[in-house]
């Protein structure tokens, strides 16, 4: 069974098996992560990632003991310890995401596991070597000890024995890979959190947009949201529903599709020709599989690709190439939002409709889908809630203490 | 021009006027026709906004993705019609492209070919010596691409020998006597590239044996992204088979089987020749629009032959650059052209699949 551990640099898995856990916002793990959050702030490489810095900018101290505040509140008197160890499957599209559940889960005192793709980057490699490095300072034993990373090709046996050490497993999709580790055996006590396939989408009030006064910055949010990433993520907005009257909505549509295309050909942010042709592929696949009349709109570059719909059965969750592909519907009001929704539905990244308006949607429909409504630029803001689970708290068991 | 009667014509005679007008009349043609008979193709250009349009130039008709054939059955005619089933190669679990073929469309593609190859090695039929195995042949319902290209070239030979057995080794004895029994004409020499440079050429060299071709035509087609390995371009491999056996007369061809027959033939320029029923287009990935001679894009292919499948225009996954049009040293007419190798891959971070770097990427 060979595996390779690629942090910390001296690891050890029975160490790792000896250790207890630390208490839920202990002192050396909140110094560990402060230092690692520093660290990559000022290491100049990694300002070409946008997502690692969004990344360290969400570890900084302020926003972690925010965190811990909210959990605080949410524990009370009860008593709350992590469960253990737990058995991290990172997704290989989002290299960032290993770190944000292994930084949860160690939050609350958890050892663990982290398995990441075994196609390496320069990105990842970038931050691995910092992981190393910061957790290479003495100061960081309790925390060296309690943590591994590491890569191996897709092997069952390996997966088979992190399994069945762990007491918590966190697969990070897509649906195939779930369904091929679920398959894996835990032990009779472990639980699991599974991170399923998501689809995310954008809703844009016509007549706010329209009147906006700063269109340049909602388009510059819009932009985040969509091309970091390469619109691969599962929070990444694929599909545009507008809702207005269909003259206000023809407005907007013209102006908002012309300055995101002049940004996206400003930035170039991730082109590559193949993407572009995949994009071409995906307009070819949706007219022929069309149930109702679908318009592909005529393309001034490849940054951007938009694909109007007529019938939300022609929107298929499962054609998607990233890069800059959207598909467009038309709605006339919010409530029209229920012919669209489906359980595979994650974020809605949501412009000029007020949250009353959702509240009523969600309360009052009352979807199967829908995790998250964040407003623009903040689809990839890595939430401690993620797909419906209160991360900190799912990695926490309750121990009922009654005696007085 | 009726097509028989291009077919009919020299493949290299026509300057760019006449041929940009000889093909956009039959590009025009063939886009109604698909639209009529294929619902997939007719969607995608209703999708576009580009049904019930004539075109006036060969660049403005639309192109279709070339890996639609691999996702999607698109044929233009009934399936009683369908006469042979070409596949594209690819290693087990890859999606092959399919393409249908009625008599009709054959047989044009079997006269673009015989008149592109007279025009290389003359009219008559050479004893042949296919450099490859009888077994690719075998299933004759469904082509692979080498199955089908071997057969294709085999026409223009006569007393053919497959020079390698079913396990790939070179049957030296037969080949000598085949050469012995022949040596006072011309022979054919047809084989993919990385095949004739390792089962052929390698082979010869480390058995030492002597063989003269001095009197061969080596056609090789494949390309070489199997020999980049062992640094072997074009140049190199000529000069080497020139260097082993004396083969001098060797022409790479460019091809593929969604759009057989109209192949393009390495002339005098070493670079490709394109033939009065098809032409190559330059497109820049960032707009698509057409990049002058000189520039590096993605290949668009057109040709005149596809009439039972929509594959008259073609956006390839190839990279190349035109070089220059009606001034072949060897006075052939039509544009020339390099490939410069496949477009790179996108890195695989979509999906959102945790195994999905372990999916295989077979060679094609």
């Amino acid at each position: 069974m060979r595996y390779k551990t690629i942090a910390p640099r001296e690891a050890d898995e029975a160490v790792l098996l000896a250790s207890r856990v630390l208490p839920p916002f202990s002192d050396e793990v909140l110094a560990f992560v402060d230092d690692l959050s520093n660290a990559i702030l000022q290491t100049k490489r990694f300002k070409q990632y946008p997502e690692v810095m969004a990344m360290a900018f969400w570890m900084r101290r302020a926003n972690i003991l925010d965190l811990k505040k909210q959990f605080e509140q949410k524990r009370g008197e009860r008593t709350w310890l992590g469960r253990g160890i737990v058995f991290h499957i990172a997704p290989s599209n989002v290299d960032t995401i290993f770190v944000y559940s292994w930084f949860l889960s160690m939050l609350v005192g958890n050892r663990n596991i982290v398995r990441v793709s075994s196609a390496t980057n320069e990105q990842l490699e970038a931050l691995v070597e910092v992981i190393n490095d910061v957790a290479a300072d003495p100061k960081h034993t309790e925390v060296r000890s309690r943590f591994m990373i590491v890569q191996y090709e897709h092997n069952d046996e390996i997966t088979g024995h992190f399994s069945a050490t762990c007491h918590t497993r966190v697969i990070w999709g897509g649906d195939e890979t779930i369904r091929r580790i679920r398959a894996i055996p835990l032990g009779p006590a472990a639980t699991e959190m599974v991170f399923a396939d998501k689809f995310s989408f954008a809703v844009i009030g016509a007549s706010a947009f329209l009147e906006e006064e700063k269109p340049s910055r909602v388009i510059e949010r819009f932009y985040n949201d969509a091309y970091w990433f390469n619109q691969n993520a599962c929070s990444s907005p694929r599909l545009v529903v507008w809702v207005g009257n269909d003259d206000e909505v023809a407005r907007a549509r013209e102006s908002f599709w012309a300055a995101l295309e002049e940004l996206a050909d400003k930035r170039r942010l991730n082109y590559a020709p193949a993407v572009a042709m995949n994009k071409l592929i995906a307009e070819c696949a949706v007219a022929i599989n069309a149930t109702d009349t679908v318009t592909v709109e005529p393309h001034r570059t490849s940054f951007v690709n938009r694909v109007l719909l007529s019938n939300a059965d022609d929107l298929n969750r499962e054609l998607q190439c990233g890069g800059g592909l959207f598909y467009e519907m038309i709605i006339p009001s919010l409530d029209r939002l229920a012919e669209i929704v489906d359980p595979k539905d994650q974020t809605i990244v949501s412009y000029g409709i007020d949250r009353a308006a959702f509240d009523q949607f969600v309360n009052g429909y009352r979807p199967q889908g829908i995790n998250r409504i964040v407003p623009f630029g903040e689809a990839l803001t890595f939430s401690a809630v993620w797909d419906g689970y209160d991360l900190l708290r799912e990695f926490c068991r309750d121990v009922d203490i009654t005696v007085r | 021009m009726a097509l028989d009667d291009v077919l009919a014509t020299g493949p290299y005679s026509l300057s760019h006027d006449d041929k940009q007008q000889l093909l956009v009349e039959h590009l025009n043609r063939l886009t109604q026709h698909h639209a009529e008979q294929c619902d997939p193709y007719r969607r995608i250009l209703q999708a576009y906004g580009k049904d019930k349009q004539v075109w006036d130039r060969v660049e403005d008709v639309p192109f279709l993705p070339i890996s639609l054939f691999k996702e999607f059955a698109l044929k233009s005619i009934p399936d009683d019609a369908v006469v042979k089933t070409l596949t594209s190669s690819g290693t087990t679990g890859q999606k092959v492209s399919r393409i249908f073929l009625d008599k009709e469309t054959s047989r044009y593609q079997t006269k673009a070919l015989a008149a592109i190859m007279q025009d290389f090695i003359g009219g008559k039929r050479l004893p042949m010596l296919i450099l490859d195995t009888q077994n690719v042949i075998k299933d004759r319902r469904l082509f692979s691409a080498r199955g089908a290209g071997i057969l294709g070239l085999s026409n223009f030979g006569r007393d053919h020998l497959y020079v390698l057995d079913n396990d790939m080794q070179l049957r030296a004895d037969e080949l000598k006597e085949f050469l012995a029994t022949h040596r006072d004409t011309d022979i054919l020499l047809f084989g993919f590239t990385f095949m004739v440079w390792k089962h052929f050429y390698q082979e010869i060299k480390r058995l030492g044996l002597d063989i003269d071709l001095a009197r061969g035509v080596l056609i090789h087609s494949g390309g070489w992204k199997k020999l980049t390995d062992e640094a072997v371009d074009n140049a190199s491999f000529k000069k080497a088979l020139n260097h082993l056996c004396g083969l001098e007369r060797i022409h790479n061809f460019y091809g593929m089987v969604e759009q057989i027959g109209s192949i393009y033939m390495e002339g005098d320029t070493g670079c490709f020749q394109t033939p009065i029923f098809s032409d190559i287009i330059i497109r820049d990935p960032i707009d698509w629009s057409v990049l002058p001679a000189g520039r590096e894009g993605i290949i668009e292919l057109v040709s005149i032959l596809p009439h039972s499948y929509p594959g008259h225009v073609l956006l390839t996954e190839d990279l190349g650059r035109v070089i220059g049009e009606d001034d072949s040293p060897d006075g052939r007419q039509g544009k020339y052209f390099e490939v410069l190798g496949r477009v790179p891959k996108a890195e695989i971070r979509g999906c959102s699949d945790t195994y999905a770097e372990e999916v295989s990427e077979g060679a094609v």
